[in-house]
């Protein structure tokens, strides 16, 4: 540092600082090495200066990777956080929704539960091996509605844990946000429900109307598929007694049905 | 900068007796556009002990002062034809290598981070200093001189990017404070704020020496 760079320096600052800038230039320097000019030389004959990307990596790539993986954890979480038990890959059978069998307008002598299928039923996941051996295992009892609920729900467990509990027996159409249909005004909707149930057992759905339980779908290996009952079919009586009037005690005990298809009146036996 | 300004520091750091000596640095580089390599090489034999100086007390590594040299000639060569004579050369090599060294002090940081040994490790176990092979024996006098500037150089070293880079080109290279406030892009207030704050830190590590 020449002397006027020092005098600017006294000028400006205070005599500490004139002290570290003399002992900074006071330190040794150092030169390039001899073969500096050689390698000069040979990086510019060997081309232009890569970039050195950091770790090898692209840019785009090193910011992208990073960002694509944040949103789709924070999608995942929050779709979790709005949807939190949609029971995805749950058989569609199984609802989620506390099984609320029986309207509460419904006297509960006259409840219909579903007792749960035998352990080595309920533990196959298979749901083909199931409906082929609901029937002997189906059992129509009167029970109060805490116990009816108490089938999905095991001591101890939530509601939730309970509605994975197999279920599968339970009519889809029995619970809390059931509606009758529109033309079955004059029908009691205990009734409906009953009737509903035990239809959807035979591997029937449909709706009740004055007169008959109209069919919409036949399960083809169910019991009344096996037996003969075609969609349009309306279900007049069982065992020759009116679908309305028919009342079942503990048990069901089904032979055959009186069906209306078309103008003609036919009588089906049912045929396990 | 004025041109000539410009020119004085070329002649300065050149000190040898040289046909091109007259040239100014712009001269030099119209010949090496027009294929002169031994320009270049002019322009190299001017800024290369100058650079690799500023470079070594910049990142206290001497091996990796003489390969961002290096690395700002090749740049220097290739972005030649986009080089404006408007700015004084001299601004134009530093704040390059200047550049350089601060992309090189980040990625060694990132490197630090990344490495599970890293973490445990000093600024000071990092750094790596240029020890030429010496078999004299050392005077009391030159064992002292050496020792004290190990310690202003670590002292450097640890300061901050932003106090370091003024304090180096003003005290060591001896740069005008217009000089360094056009390498660093900052205004001259700013720039001499900060080589005073750079000064006051090395001031508390360096008491001893005062």
């Amino acid at each position: 540092m020449n002397t006027e760079q020092i005098k600017e320096n006294l000028s400006e600052f205070g005599p500490d600082e004139e002290k570290i800038s003399r002992l900074l230039s006071a330190m040794k320097r150092v030169e390039a090495p001899k073969d500096f000019d050689f390698k000069v030389r040979a990086r510019i004959a060997a081309g232009r200066p890569a970039e050195r990307p950091a770790f090898g990596i692209p840019a785009l790539v090193r910011y992208a990777v990073p960002l694509i993986l944040l949103i789709l954890i924070g999608v995942y979480f929050g779709f979790n956080a709005f949807y939190p038990n949609k029971n995805i890959g749950v058989p569609e059978v199984a609802d989620s929704k506390p099984p609320m069998v029986v309207p509460q307008a419904a006297p509960p002598s006259n409840e219909i539960a579903v007792v749960a299928p035998a352990p080595s039923v309920a533990s196959s996941p298979d749901r083909a091996a199931v409906k082929k051996t609901e029937m002997p295992n189906i059992t129509v009892a009167e029970t109060p509605l805490k116990k009816s609920i108490a089938i999905n729900k095991p001591a101890g467990e939530s509601y939730v844990e309970g509605s994975r509990q197999p279920t599968i027996l339970l009519p889809r159409d029995v619970n809390a946000n059931s509606r009758p249909a529109a033309n079955t005004k004059s029908m009691d909707p205990p009734m409906q429900s009953r009737a509903g149930q035990m239809f959807s057992l035979f591997g029937i759905s449909g709706t009740l109307e004055k007169g008959g339980w109209r069919v919409s779908s036949v399960g083809p290996d169910t019991l009344a598929g096996r037996s003969g009952v075609k969609a349009g079919d309306v279900i007049e009586a069982i065992n020759n007694q009116s679908v309305d009037k028919v009342t079942f005690n503990g048990k069901f005990d089904g032979q055959s049905l009186r069906v209306r298809r078309g103008s003609e009146t036919i009588q089906i036996k049912l045929k396990n | 900068m004025a041109l000539d300004k410009i020119e004085s520091v070329g002649m300065e750091v050149l000190g040898t007796s040289m046909p091109s000596q007259k040239l100014s640095d712009h001269e030099l580089i119209d010949k090496t556009k027009g294929g002169d390599e031994a320009a270049f090489g002019e322009i190299m034999d001017r800024y290369r002990n100058p650079l690799t100086n500023y470079l070594y007390r910049f990142l206290n590594d001497y091996e990796e002062a003489v390969d961002l040299v290096q690395e700002t000639f090749v740049r220097v060569y290739f972005a030649l034809d986009r080089y404006h004579t408007q700015f004084a050369f001299s601004t134009y090599i530093y704040r390059i290598a200047t550049n350089l060294a601060i992309s090189e002090l980040r990625r060694r940081k990132r490197r630090r981070l990344l490495s599970l040994t890293g973490l445990f490790q000093t600024e000071d176990d990092s750094t790596v200093e240029f020890q030429p092979a010496d078999t004299r024996i050392l005077a009391d006098e030159e064992l002292v001189d050496e020792e004290r500037d190990k310690t202003i150089a670590r002292a450097i070293a640890a300061l901050p990017e932003k106090y370091r880079v003024p304090v180096i080109l003003r005290d060591i290279e001896g740069k005008s404070y217009d000089e360094v406030a056009e390498i660093m892009q900052l205004g001259l207030g700013t720039t001499k704020s900060r080589i005073s704050r750079g000064r006051g830190l090395l001031k508390e590590k360096l008491e001893h020496y005062l």
